[in-house]
């Protein structure tokens, strides 16, 4: 099925724009989870305006950890709802930035290319929110060591794609196939209306 | 589509970007710190950076690409378009393509911007990145000043941006629309449409005269034979060819161009009127040359045929705005014939121009000056440019009545028509005996 939407999609000030408006937005589950102050309200802001002016930089890194060092010291509780809706928020933040340095700012996208990304990143924050059930399952199960279990169940999945990932290319997956020198024929015909 | 595809040569490492050391820096922090101080939300911040960074390292290309672009660009039109045309071989993994191409002068891209970006798929073997480009003013252009990037999932790891050497792309200048009905004034060749004053095969009618040894039976006329009882042959005037140069000075250009769409400074109006006229005289059989002045002097010999016009159009797209002290006295041996048309298109507004123009009228050359300066100059803003310039015009009014009084026609150039009545007068003062200084 072909999902509806625009033939292009110019980037030039919207994706930095997206980055900052989430990571602004991060105040709101803070808030709501914890104890807000207006020393973080100052930061998050400073550093939301500095992810639009500088997308694909080193700033970005140094905002999502002040974004999770705002949401320790608001001190919310462990099992707090707000926990996964922070992490969607900080993971629009950085894929926005992702996004804008793939390409020049002026670039105007496909379709095909905007679903892409949005199909992922909303793939990754549904994956998020079931993390979140599993361990407030696992905390309600008074388990010993949840934590621990939840973080070891994670890099355990991801160890596993990798390996298999690592088995399927040096197999000859006929995904890693190599690329064909000759191209293919082009219609004739170079005069447009302009 | 230009042809001649670069080979492969370009090559660039795949990098790590931003966002992958910032999605692995987030997952290493968060579910360290989750883990030291059992903070099980930590560990749930971490995992779309743990997925968006495993699935990163999945799709981590590793194979170089291929680059093919155009090394040659085809000789275009003023207002044509071509496509630049540049393909990036896939290679598995890469999700993403971009082309950045930077506008020259007088170019337009399309898309706009001249950036286009293309998402790669799984079974694509060739990625097009083509960008459409149109050139709007004669001349030699820098085409194709352009980088390539490709990336991966995520914009995790980046190919390039590696740049693509620029080709020279030269536009040929469209000719202004010209038309004349006033034949040249002294043709002299064997081929043509001139009409010669001379009898001779042809295609006008001269007269009927009754049948001598030698006419062709062909030309019997039969009515008059059956009227006059002898026969009678109908006679033609001869067709002719005349030899034309079209001198182009270069010394100066006023006004702001701004292509063909737009306003035209003094040296479009030049090279554009003698595309023009070069093109009226080719396709009527007659020999052109040319030969632009002003940097230096560059001179094509005249010739005969549409190869002939391409050839001159093309070194007219080579028109580059100078004035050189050497080109002085240099127009004089123009090695034409003594029958020779000149016709120099020039703004009038170079000293050496208007020199060379009285010279070679005073050694009997068959000369028409035309006066290419444009009605409106643009770019002139302050009062101060205002009136300097009307100043020079009135200066410029007055070498041209001494140049007109040294006996050089002056036309301004008007497009169809703009030469009729000076070849007229041309062809009937040729006719008459004249009296030139040697």
């Amino acid at each position: 099925m072909r999902l509806p939407g625009p033939p292009e999609w110019q980037s030039q000030h919207l994706l930095p724009g997206i980055a900052g408006l989430t990571y602004a937005l991060t105040l709101v589950p803070v808030a709501l989870g914890g104890s807000l102050h207006a020393w973080m309200v100052v930061v998050v802001l400073a550093l939301a305006c500095s992810l639009v002016a500088r997308p694909e930089s080193a700033y970005g890194v140094a905002a999502l950890l002040a974004g999770v060092f705002v949401w320790i010291l608001a001190g919310p509780d462990v099992e707090s709802i707000w926990t996964p809706v922070l992490g969607t928020l900080l993971l629009v933040a950085h894929v926005a930035m992702a996004w804008h340095g793939t390409a020049p700012p002026t670039a105007r996208y496909e379709a095909a290319i905007v679903w892409r990304w949005v199909a992922r990143t909303t793939a990754v924050a549904a994956a998020t929110f079931v993390v979140y059930l599993v361990s407030v399952g696992l905390h309600a199960l008074s388990i010993e060591g949840s934590v621990l279990l939840v973080a070891a169940g994670l890099l355990l999945f991801a160890a596993l794609i990798l390996v298999v990932r690592s088995d399927l290319v040096a197999s000859g997956s006929p995904v890693a196939r190599p690329p064909t020198a000759t191209p293919p024929t082009r219609p004739e015909g170079a005069r447009w209306d302009w | 589509v230009p042809e001649g595809s670069g080979a492969p040569q370009l090559r660039s490492p795949w990098r790590t970007t931003h966002a992958f050391l910032r999605g692995s820096i987030m997952t290493v922090v968060l579910l360290l710190v989750g883990l030291l101080f059992h903070q099980p939300d930590l560990v749930v911040l971490a995992t779309p950076f743990l997925i968006v960074t495993t699935w990163s390292l999945v799709r981590r290309p590793t194979a170089d690409l291929a680059v093919r672009y155009p090394r040659a660009a085809p000789i275009l039109r003023e207002g044509d378009a071509m496509i630049w045309a540049v393909e990036l071989g896939a290679a598995p993994f890469v999700e993403q393509a971009a082309i950045q191409v930077d506008p020259g002068p007088f170019q337009q891209l399309r898309p706009r911007s001249g950036v286009r970006i293309a998402s790669i798929h799984a079974d694509d073997a060739v990625v097009d990145l083509s960008v459409q480009a149109r050139t709007t003013r004669w001349g030699i252009h820098e085409l194709g000043r352009s980088s390539v990037s490709a990336t991966s999932a995520w914009g995790a790891h980046r190919w390039g941006p590696v740049t693509l050497p620029p080709v020279q792309q030269t536009t040929r200048p469209l000719p202004a629309v010209f038309d004349g009905r006033a034949p040249a004034p002294h043709p002299a060749g064997l081929v043509g449409i001139n009409r010669s004053a001379r009898g001779g095969e042809g295609s006008e009618f001269a007269t009927i005269r009754p049948f001598q040894l030698g006419d062709r039976l062909r030309r019997v006329h039969w009515p008059v034979s059956l009227r006059s009882q002898t026969l009678h042959v109908a006679t033609t005037y001869a067709d002719q060819d005349a030899e034309v140069m079209v001198i182009v000075d270069s010394s100066s250009d006023l006004g702001e161009s701004a292509g063909i769409d737009g306003q035209a400074s003094s040296l479009d109006l030049t090279v554009r009127a003698a595309g023009a006229i070069a093109e009226h005289f080719v396709s009527r059989g007659d020999r052109v040359g040319l030969t632009v002045f002003g940097q230096g002097v560059a001179r094509l010999a005249p010739a005969a045929g549409r190869q002939h016009l391409w050839r001159i159009l093309v070194r007219l797209a080579g028109t580059a705005v100078g004035n050189s002290a050497d080109t002085s006295g240099r127009l004089l041996r123009l090695r034409l014939g003594p029958d020779a048309m000149v016709v120099m298109m020039s703004a009038c507004l170079s000293r050496l121009a208007l020199d060379e123009a009285r010279t070679l009228a005073g050694r009997g050359a068959t000369l028409v000056v035309v006066d290419t300066l444009p009605t409106t100059i643009g770019g002139l803003a302050d009062v101060a440019s205002l009136a300097a310039w009307r100043i020079r015009r009135l200066e410029r009014d007055t070498e041209l009545r001494e140049l007109r009084r040294a006996g050089v026609p002056i036309v301004a150039w008007r497009g169809p028509g703009s030469l009729d009545q000076v070849l007229r007068d041309l062809r009937r003062h040729g006719s008459s005996p004249r009296v030139t200084r040697r």
